[in-house]
C-alpha cells in the first residue's frame, strides 16, 4: 500500500525540481532544529549550580548543552566560571545562524551530480505505464492524502472483499450488522447511516444508488470480484467540489483490471469455515482491430451458520441458537470491452442475504426474512485528445432495486412486510482538461436524470405506495492548478450543482502543495463538501409502522480542514502524518418522534478532529512493513440517554492503530502476510460503552506451478469476542470470530 | 547475474596483473556491458587480457594502463572511454558499447548507432505495408540534417516525416505534430528526450493518439513502445574482439564500425491496445507480454 500523492501531474515532461541530497539533510536538520528550538522555554538562561537531585531539565537545550536551571530573578543570578548567561532568543538566533551557514556551505561545496553516460539511455530501466489508466479515470493525481492498494497486495494479503481491503487502510474502520458493512472513516460512521458521507466508484463512476444515496456494498454484495481489481484508490477528504454530493469524508475509487493484461483464462475457486462457497471465471481475449474484451463471472453460496440467539426477539420454538444463519447466495458479473477511445463496461449482480437479526421490532433467526440487493449498470466512456487538451466523455444506465421481507409480531401473529425499491436513472459527464498557462484547467458539466424513484411496501400483501419523486440535476464543475513555482502548488476548485429537488449548492476546495524536495510535500486542504438527503430519508413512510416521511429535510455540509506531510524518509520507507478536523453541520439522523415512528431531520452538528501516522515502506528490500495510528475524537449528534451534548460519536473508536508485515519466500513462491489492527471501546446507539478489539489476520500464498496458486488464511487469528454497534433490533452485535478460508486459482497463459 | 559472472569468468582466464596485452576498462553493474564482454571472451583466441573495473578505483586503471606489456586497450561505453582519453596513451584503443565515439580522436570503435537502413529494414518485415515513418530529431545531438534522414529513408521505399525536438518540453507537442501522418514513430537513443520523467507521458500519448513507438531498448518496449529494434550486445563484444584482432596483427587501422547484428521485441500488450499486427513469424523477435 502506497501512500502519497507527491508526484508530477501525467502529462508533464518537464523532471521535477531536483534537489541535491545535501539540500534535503539540510532542510530537514533545520526544520529539525527549528522544531527544537520552538520547544525550548523562553525564560532568560542561567548558568546554575548544578540540578537539584531528581529536578528534570528545563528544556531541550539543557540536554544539548549544560546542566542550567533557569531563573526568573535576577537575583537569583549565578554565574559560574567558564559559563555563560544569555538571552534565550539570542541563543536561538546564533544556533539557527549557524546551522543556516552550515546548510549553505555544504549546498555550496556539493557538485554537479554525475551525468550518467550517454548508452545507459539503452540499458536503463523505464517505469511501465499500466494500461488500466488509458481508460480509467485515475483520481492518483488529485491533491489529497491518498491510498493506493495495488492488485499486488489485493493477492498476496488475501483481501477476498473490499470491506477486508479497507479495513487495512490507515484510519478506515469496517462495522458489520451481518446483513452490511459500514465503513468508518474520521470515526464516523453512525449506527443506522447508510454509508452515504463517501464515495465508492468503479472506474471514476459513482456507484451511489438513488434511494439511499448509499455507497454501501462491501462484501460479496459489492458486484466485482477482487481478483478484477487492478488496484483501489483512497483519496481522504472532500471531493464534492468534482464529484458532488457525498464526496465528504472520502473517495474510494476501484479501477478495474485493463482486458489487455488480465489472463486469457482464469478460473478461482473458494470456501471458508462460516460455510462460504465461491467459484469464478474470467476470460481476456483480443478480437482484432485493438479491441480487447474482459469478462468475469461467479457465484456463491454461503449457507450460514450456527447463530446465538442470545438478547434477540426470536420466534416461538428456536432454541439457543438458529442454524443455517447468516447465509447469502448470489452473482457477479462484470465485462469490459475496449477499443481505441472506447470503453464500454457492463456490471449485473445480486446478491440475497438472509439477516440473522431482525430490523426494529421484527424478529430474529426467521428464515423467510431476507435483503436482496441488485447493483447494475451499463456505461460507454470516450476519450480523446481534443486539441490542446482531452476531452471525456461517459454515459450510463444505473439501476438498483431492492427487496426485503420482515416479519413483525403482531397481536400474538407474525405479519410478513416486504420492501421494494427500483432506482433507474441515466448519467451523463463530460470533461475537458487543458493545459495552461500556469498549470492545468479541468472544466466539467455533468446531468442526472432519475427514470424512477420508487418505493413501496407490501403488508398483508397490501401495496402501500411511498411518495417521491424523481430527480433531475445538473452540475458544472472547474478544477485548476497553478504552479506557482517549482515547489509551490496551489489547487482551486468548484462545483455547482443545481436539483429539482434540493436547491443549488456551491462547494468549493482549496489546496496547497508545497514541496521542497522530490521526497517531501506538504499539503493544506480546505473542502465545504455537501450531502443531499436520499429520497428514503426523505419521503419512505410505511405507514406509521416505522418510519414517517420527512420531506423538508435540507443538505448536510460541511466545512473540511486537512494538514499534511508526506517524506520518504529513506528509499523505501515513507511517512506520512496527517491532520484534520472536519465540521458537518444540518446532520441528518433518525429521530424519534412521540409516538414511536422515527422521521429524519436536520439535527445538530459533527466534529471530528483527529491526527494520522503512517510508516510503510520495505525492511531490507523485500519485507513489506506498515505501521499506522489515528488518534480521533468524533463527538456531535443527538446525544443518547444518559449523555451530554457534544459527547463522543456512537461506533467511534479513538485510537485506530494497524500494523501489517509481509515477507516473501523461495523467490516469491512463497508469501507470508499477517495484520494487526486494534479497535478501541465505542459506544452504541443507546449511549453504553463496548469494549475495544484486537484483531490479527494471517495468509499465506504460494505458486505451487506457474499457472496454478493456493491460498490460506485465518482470520481473528485470536479468536477475539468483541461486539459491534449496530442499528437492528439491537443495538449491538457479536463480530465475526476466527475463521479459516482456502482459495485455489488457476491461470490459463496463451 | 551475467553482469557479476562474465566478467569474473573473464578476470579467471586472463593473465595475472603485470603479463596483460589487452585492457579492458568496463563499468560493472551494467547487464548489457557483461553480455558484451562475454562476446569478446568468446571470441577472444590466445591474447591475454586485463579486466579493470571503473568502480574499483582509478589508481587500478592507471597501473593497468601504465604496464609496459599493453598492446591495446578496449575501453567499454562512454564512462571508461572519457577515463581512458584523459590518458593519452600511445597504444591503440577501441571504444565499444558506445552511443559516439570519441571526439577529436582517431579511436577505433564500435559503436551502438544503428543505420536507419537496417532500422526500416526490419520494421519492413515486422510490419509491412506501412510505410510512413515519422522521427524525433535533437538537433543538438542528431548527425544527420532533415534533409539527409529523409533521403536515407526513400532508399528504402519509406516516406520520413523529420520533426525537430531540442528538449523533453517539447517532445509531446512534437509527437502530437505526427499523429495522423506516419504509421509510427521511430525513436533514437537521446537520454535528453527520452528517460524515467519523458517515458510516461510519451507512452501515454503514443497510446492516446495511437501512434506506434519503436524504440531502442527492450526495457523501452516493456515500457509501452509497440516494438523495439537494438543492438545484439553479445555480437557487440564479439565484433570488438575481431576488431582487436585485426588491429594486433596490423591488418586494420582503425576506424569506426556499427553493430552488425540487431534484435527486435515486441509489447503484445500495447500492439493489442492499439490494433497493431506484426508479423514476427520466422524473424528473431521477443515478445513481451
Amino acid at each position: 500500500m502506497t501512500s502519497s500523492g507527491i508526484g508530477s501531474t501525467s502529462n508533464e515532461a518537464r523532471p521535477s525540481p531536483q534537489p541535491t541530497e545535501t539540500e534535503e539533510v539540510s532542510f530537514a536538520c533545520l526544520a529539525c532544529l527549528a522544531t527544537i528550538l520552538a520547544l525550548l522555554p523562553g525564560e532568560r538562561l542561567v548558568c546554575d549550580e548544578p540540578l537539584e537531585e531528581g529536578a528534570r531539565p528545563d528544556g531541550l537545550l539543557d540536554l544539548l548543552l549544560l546542566r542550567i536551571s533557569a531563573d526568573k530573578s535576577s537575583e537569583a543570578q549565578r554565574v559560574r566560571p567558564l559559563s555563560f548567561d544569555m538571552p534565550m532568543a539570542a541563543l536561538r538566533s546564533i544556533l539557527a545562524a549557524l546551522v543556516c551557514a552550515w546548510s549553505a556551505l555544504a549546498a555550496a561545496s556539493d557538485g554537479p551530480p554525475q551525468k550518467p553516460s550517454d548508452e545507459t539511455v539503452l540499458f536503463g530501466d523505464l517505469p511501465a505505464v499500466e494500461a488500466a489508466s488509458l481508460h480509467a479515470q485515475t483520481l492518483a493525481e488529485a491533491p489529497a492524502n491518498i491510498t493506493v492498494i495495488t492488485a499486488a497486495e489485493i493477492r498476496r494479503y488475501g483481501y477476498r472483499t473490499l470491506a477486508e481491503a479497507l479495513s487495512s487502510v490507515r484510519g478506515f474502520y469496517v462495522t458489520n450488522d451481518h446483513t452490511y458493512h459500514y465503513v468508518g472513516v474520521r470515526g464516523i460512521s453512525l449506527p443506522g447511516d447508510f454509508n452515504t458521507r463517501f464515495l465508492v466508484m468503479l472506474n471514476g463512476h459513482p456507484l451511489t444508488d438513488n434511494i439511499y444515496n448509499s455507497n454501501g456494498f462491501f462484501g460479496q454484495d459489492f458486484g466485482l470480484d477482487m481478483d478484477l481489481v487492478e488496484r483501489i484508490e483512497i483519496i481522504r477528504g472532500p471531493t464534492s467540489a468534482l464529484y458532488g454530493s457525498n464526496g465528504m469524508l472520502a473517495n474510494i475509487n476501484v479501477v478495474t483490471r485493463s482486458p489487455v493484461d488480465a489472463e486469457p483464462l482464469r478460473l478461482s475457486t473458494e470456501t471458508d469455515s462460516f460455510g462460504e462457497r465461491k467459484v469464478s471465471v474470467s476470460m481476456a481475449k483480443y478480437l482484432g482491430g485493438g479491441a480487447n474484451l474482459l469478462l468475469s463471472a461467479s457465484v456463491f453460496n454461503n449457507i450460514g451458520i450456527a447463530f446465538p440467539t442470545e438478547g434477540l426477539a426470536v420466534p416461538a420454538g428456536v432454541g439457543s441458537s438458529f442454524s443455517n444463519a447468516d447465509g447469502e447466495r448470489g452473482y457477479h458479473s462484470f465485462a469490459n470491452l475496449i477499443w481505441h477511445d472506447w470503453s464500454f463496461t457492463a456490471y449485473f449482480n445480486a446478491r440475497d442475504k438472509q439477516p440473522p437479526v431482525g430490523l426494529g421490532t421484527s424478529l430474529s433467526g426467521d428464515p423467510s426474512q431476507h435483503v436482496t440487493d441488485s447493483r447494475s449498470l451499463v456505461s460507454a466512456a470516450y476519450k480523446h485528445q481534443a486539441g490542446p487538451g482531452e476531452l471525456r466523455w461517459q454515459i450510463s444506465y444505473d439501476q438498483y432495486r431492492y427487496h426485503d421481507r420482515y416479519d413483525y409480531p403482531v397481536e400474538g401473529q407474525v405479519e410478513p412486510v416486504c420492501d421494494y425499491n427500483r432506482g433507474d436513472w441515466i448519467d451523463s459527464q463530460l470533461t475537458y482538461e487543458l493545459p495552461v498557462a500556469m498549470g492545468p484547467l479541468t472544466v466539467g458539466l455533468q446531468g442526472t436524470w432519475d427514470i424512477r424513484s420508487q418505493q413501496y411496501n407490501l403488508v398483508n400483501g397490501m401495496e402501500q405506495d411511498i411518495a417521491g419523486q424523481p430527480d433531475r440535476s445538473v452540475a458544472v464543475f472547474a478544477q485548476q492548478q497553478w504552479n506557482l513555482s517549482p515547489r509551490w502548488k496551489l489547487y482551486g476548485g468548484v462545483r455547482v450543482d443545481y436539483s429539482r429537488n434540493y436547491r443549488s449548492f456551491v462547494s468549493p476546495r482549496v489546496a496547497l502543495v508545497y514541496q521542497p524536495s522530490a521526497r517531501t510535500a506538504y499539503k493544506l486542504v480546505y473542502g465545504r463538501p455537501f450531502r443531499n438527503p436520499s429520497a428514503f430519508e426523505q419521503f419512505y413512510n410505511d405507514g406509521g409502522l416505522s418510519y414517517a416521511a420527512a420531506p423538508q429535510l435540507r443538505p448536510e455540509v460541511a466545512n473540511t480542514f486537512e494538514a499534511s506531510m508526506e517524506r520518504q524518509v529513506t528509499r523505501s520507507m515513507a511517512l506520512v502524518v496527517n491532520g484534520f478536523q472536519y465540521r458537518i453541520g444540518q446532520v441528518i439522523e433518525a429521530v424519534t418522534l412521540d409516538d414511536g415512528v422515527l422521521q429524519y431531520r436536520n439535527a445538530g452538528r459533527l466534529v471530528s478532529t483527529g491526527l494520522e501516522l503512517e510508516l510503510n515502506g520495505k525492511l531490507g528490500g523485500r519485507i513489506e512493513a506498515s505501521a499506522s495510528s489515528t488518534f480521533e475524537n468524533a463527538t456531535g449528534g443527538q446525544p443518547a440517554v444518559g449523555q451530554t451534548e457534544n459527547a463522543r460519536l456512537p461506533n467511534s473508536p479513538q485510537l485506530l492503530p494497524k500494523a501489517r508485515l509481509g515477507v516473501p519466500f523461495f523467490r516469491d513462491r512463497l508469501f507470508l502476510a499477517g495484520a494487526l489492527q486494534y479497535l478501541s471501546a465505542r459506544y452504541t446507539g443507546s449511549g453504553d460503552l463496548l469494549g475495544g478489539a484486537l484483531l490479527a489476520d494471517f495468509t499465506a500464498t504460494a505458486r505451487l506451478h506457474p499457472h496454478f496458486d493456493l491460498q490460506a488464511g485465518v482470520r481473528n487469528a485470536l479468536d477475539r469476542r468483541y461486539q459491534d454497534p449496530v442499528y437492528l433490533s439491537v443495538d449491538r452485535l457479536r463480530g465475526d470470530g476466527r475463521s479459516i478460508f482456502i482459495k485455489l486459482v488457476w491461470r490459463v497463459w496463451e | 547475474m551475467t553482469w557479476v559472472l562474465a566478467p569474473v569468468l573473464l578476470a579467471v582466464t586472463s593473465m595475472p596483473p603485470g603479463k596483460a596485452a589487452i585492457v579492458v576498462a568496463y563499468e560493472s553493474g551494467v547487464d548489457a556491458y557483461a553480455q558484451a564482454l562475454e562476446g569478446m571472451g568468446a571470441a577472444l583466441g590466445p591474447n591475454t587480457l586485463r579486466m579493470v573495473d571503473l568502480h574499483a578505483g582509478s589508481d587500478e586503471l592507471t597501473r593497468a594502463l601504465g604496464a609496459r606489456d599493453v598492446q591495446l586497450v578496449i575501453a567499454v561505453g562512454s564512462r571508461a572511454l572519457a577515463e581512458v582519453q584523459s590518458r593519452k596513451l600511445l597504444v591503440p584503443t577501441i571504444a565499444t558499447m558506445v552511443l559516439q565515439g570519441g571526439e577529436g580522436e582517431a579511436f577505433a570503435q564500435v559503436d551502438l548507432d544503428i543505420p536507419l537502413s537496417i532500422q526500416l529494414q526490419a520494421m519492413r518485415s515486422l510490419w509491412p505495408n506501412h510505410w510512413r515513418a515519422g522521427i524525433i530529431r535533437n538537433p543538438a545531438r542528431s548527425r544527420y540534417s532533415a534533409e539527409a534522414i529523409e533521403s536515407r529513408a526513400r532508399k528504402e521505399g519509406f516516406t520520413v516525416l523529420v520533426v525537430d525536438c531540442d528538449g523533453p518540453a517539447q517532445l509531446l507537442k512534437a509527437v502530437a505534430s505526427l499523429k495522423g501522418k506516419v504509421d509510427f514513430l521511430l525513436c533514437f537513443p537521446d537520454p535528453d528526450l527520452y528517460n524515467p520523467v519523458t517515458i510516461k507521458p510519451l507512452i501515454m500519448a503514443s497510446l492516446e493518439g495511437r501512434l506506434p513507438l519503436v524504440g531502442f531498448s527492450p526495457a523501452f518496449v516493456r515500457a509501452g513502445a509497440a516494438a523495439g529494434i537494438y543492438p545484439d550486445y553479445r555480437e557487440t563484444g564479439r565484433q570488438t574482439a575481431e576488431m582487436a584482432q585485426r588491429l594486433l596483427r596490423g591488418e586494420d587501422r582503425g576506424g569506426g564500425e556499427g553493430p552488425r547484428k540487431i534484435r527486435m521485441a515486441l509489447n503484445q500488450r500495447v500492439a493489442r491496445l492499439l490494433g497493431v499486427e506484426f508479423h514476427p513469424e520466422g524473424l528473431p523477435v521477443e515478445v513481451f507480454r
